[in-house]
């Protein structure tokens, strides 16, 4: 009697082990392939909530244009952590709002103005390029005839003292590969008969 | 005691102890370590995932968390015109770093966004990716060449355009791919020591499963080696019990029941050897009666022999020394029985020895003696005299003439050795017979008939071969006659014998005093 029970005993054993295997496989199986094995898995394109909202924080910039031959103050947004971003707008297309409201700018087109702080206190370097002169002789080339009016000079000096601690702009100019330097030096105030 | 510790030792080389119990063993330790792997492995792959997944949501946090900040840091809510890639420029900057690269582009108003240069990225901007960024920020875990990389993108949104020319103020999408093999290797790191503690763990749960089934399985073992010295007919044996488990439970009942053993055991030894003693004694005290009546009878006989008659007296003589003689017997077997027959050893010369029991009995032209003569062997001279006397006595009464005893050397199980041969010519011993000719009482028809002899004689042989450590078979020639085979190792222990005959002779005597 006690043989019997023992021989039935056994396959009931083996029964409860493969029962526990399959546990344990099936846990394993349920997790594996929900977390997809060891490592770092791909994933597919996941979104993470909205769009961020542009909340930069820049003060305005304050640049002159031209209306009726005179000098005009225009505001226009800035961006952070450009303070010399008002010059280099000299040179870009004026708005179509500005446009309608007469205003242009005589600084020439194109991507040609570049600043960076100057040497002494107080003053900014604006290095130009200039297309070449007509008179290859002159030291110096003379500003109007490579594209640069008087009023477009007071534009840049005007514009350039807007900027918090600049008084004084020295222009550097690449000319016929030569780097001309200072080629000249503005301050606002040299056009005082421009501001209107 | 001898045999019960050969009994003993049987038991244990035929191997009741050890599959069994190891087995067990190995059972339970398996079982023990499968829980213990199974629940360690459980818990190293939960905090591997736990641990992956807030791993890797820290590493995209920070990504994420840095893309939606540096774009509304930098991007203003309205942008001059014309500053896209100025402001491309420095987002790029801002947002690359330590395994880390950015791609701005610009986002035109009609046609879909352009994908960024491959070679700026670590990994490929899709299609799919770039549209999706268009409507919030994205992200993306991507495997390339075997490392994973985080591919981020997202725009601003909330910014002002001027209604007719929006495309010079729209702030630019970007991309940022950041590198995540630290976080991999970190996690490799992670794999390998949980690994080792896992193994460590398989280790640990290892030697405690030995441990514990030890525990278990050591008083199972002491209980089977209790029942096995039990069987083996030590029944003085118990078990300690120890604790109040099952096991103790169960040491607690084999004590009973080896202590009800012992007592039933020890009553029927008890039993068996009054009825020994009895036998003994009776055969004792029949002996005095029966030397005189055997005296008196054969004076009987001689008187009534010389008055010239006779006949019946004759009869009662013979008849009387035939009970003296049965009454030696039962002595003599029940020394065996006692097992108080000892040997008493000399160098005995087996030719000489021979010779004289056959002459002593008048038989020595009867039976043809065939061995060498220089044969010396170590034995008890009486007791090979009976052995050989019956022997060839049975040869002669129940078999035919001739009959022919040969001797000689002959090794048995590497143990040198005498051999002695008996045959005889007659019809040979009934099939019947041939396996219960040493048992006592044990005649065939003809002999009974006969009513010659004991019917002990040949058990007394064999008991006297089996004292001197040596065997009598019997069996048919297969050209008829029975031929008995004596075998007498040819050393004996000498120590161990006179130990024991001095022992058995002071209890030999201490019995045939004690009744009387």
């Amino acid at each position: 009697m006690r043989h019997r029970s023992w021989t039935f005993t056994l396959p009931r054993k083996a029964l409860a082990v493969l029962v526990a295997a399959a546990a344990l496989a099936a846990v394993t199986a349920r997790l594996v392939p929900m977390e997809g094995g060891l490592g770092i898995q791909p994933t597919g394109i996941i979104g993470a909530g909205g769009p961020p909202v542009a909340a930069g924080k820049a003060a305005t910039l304050t640049i002159y244009l031209v209306k009726g031959g005179k000098l005009v103050p225009v505001v226009r947004p800035g961006l952070p952590g450009q303070p010399y971003l008002s010059i280099t707008q000299l040179s870009v297309p004026v708005t179509s709002l500005e446009r309608r409201n007469g205003l242009r700018s005589a600084v020439p087109e194109g991507r040609n103005v570049a600043v960076r702080a100057g040497d002494r206190q107080g003053e900014i370097n604006v290095d130009v390029t200039v297309s070449s002169g007509r008179t290859l002789s002159e030291a110096k080339p003379d500003a109007a005839a490579v594209g640069w009016s008087r009023i477009a000079l007071g534009q840049l000096a005007c514009t350039a003292q807007t900027v918090p601690g600049v008084r004084r702009v020295m222009v550097l100019a690449m000319w016929d590969d030569q780097v001309v330097r200072p080629w000249m030096s503005l301050t606002c105030g040299e056009f005082g008969d421009l501001l209107g | 005691m001898t045999a019960g510790t050969r009994a003993t030792g049987e038991t244990r080389a035929t191997g009741g102890r050890g599959p069994r119990s190891v087995g067990l063993r190995v059972r339970l330790t398996a079982a023990f370590t499968a829980v213990a792997l199974f629940a360690a492995l459980l818990a190293s792959g939960i905090s591997y995932v736990l641990l992956r997944r807030l791993m890797l949501q820290r590493a995209q946090d920070a990504v994420l968390t840095e893309v939606r900040d540096t774009l509304a840091r930098q991007i203003p809510p309205q942008l001059p015109p014309d500053v896209d890639e100025l402001v491309r420029a420095q987002l790029v900057e801002a947002l690359s770093g330590a395994g880390r690269h950015a791609a701005a582009v610009p986002v035109p108003l009609t046609r879909p966004v352009p994908l960024p240069d491959p070679a700026q990225l670590d990994v490929p901007v899709t299609r799919e990716f770039a549209d999706r960024a268009k409507d919030g920020l994205v992200f993306q875990r991507i495997i390339r060449d075997g490392k994973p990389y985080l591919l981020v993108g997202a725009r601003a949104t909330g910014y002002q355009t001027t209604t007719d020319e929006p495309w010079r103020t729209t702030p630019p999408m970007v991309f940022v791919s950041a590198s995540l093999s630290r976080e991999a290797a970190d996690l490799r790191l992670f794999t390998r020591a949980l690994l080792l503690a896992d193994a460590a763990a398989l280790v640990a749960a290892l030697g405690l499963a030995l441990l514990a089934t030890g525990g278990v399985l050591r008083p199972v073992r002491r209980l089977g080696a209790a029942a096995r010295a039990l069987g083996a007919g030590e029944l003085e044996t118990r078990v300690a019990v120890r604790g109040g488990d099952e096991l103790a439970d169960l040491a607690r009942t084999f004590n009973t029941t080896a202590e009800a053993l012992e007592r039933t055991v020890t009553e029927l030894r008890a039993m068996e050897a009054a009825s020994r003693r009895f036998v003994a004694d009776v055969s004792h005290e029949l002996r005095t009666p029966l030397t005189s009546m055997v005296a008196m009878t054969d004076l009987l006989a001689e008187e009534a022999a010389a008055a010239g008659g006779g006949a019946a007296a004759r009869l009662v003589a013979g008849e009387t020394r035939r009970l003296g003689q049965l009454v030696e017997h039962l002595i003599e077997i029940s020394r065996f029985d006692a097992g108080a027959a000892a040997l008493v050893l000399d160098d005995v010369n087996v030719a000489d020895a021979v010779a004289a029991t056959l002459r002593a009995r008048g038989w020595h032209d009867e039976v043809a003696v065939d061995g060498p003569s220089d044969l010396f062997a170590r034995l008890d001279p009486r007791r090979f005299d009976v052995i050989v006397a019956n022997l060839a006595g049975n040869a002669l009464k129940h078999g035919r003439p001739p009959v022919a005893l040969r001797f000689g050397r002959a090794g048995r199980d590497g143990a040198a050795g005498v051999e002695v041969v008996v045959s005889d010519s007659g019809p040979g011993l009934p099939g019947d017979l041939l396996a219960v000719v040493f048992d006592r009482f044990v005649k065939s028809e003809a002999a009974r008939s006969r009513s010659e002899g004991s019917g002990l004689g040949l058990s007394i042989a064999r008991e006297n071969a089996v004292l001197h450590g040596g065997s009598l078979d019997a069996a048919n020639d297969p050209d008829g006659g029975a031929v008995f085979t004596l075998w007498l190792p040819e050393e004996q222990d000498d120590q161990e014998r006179d130990d024991e005959r001095r022992d058995d002779e002071r209890r030999d005597d201490e019995r045939r005093d004690g009744p009387s």
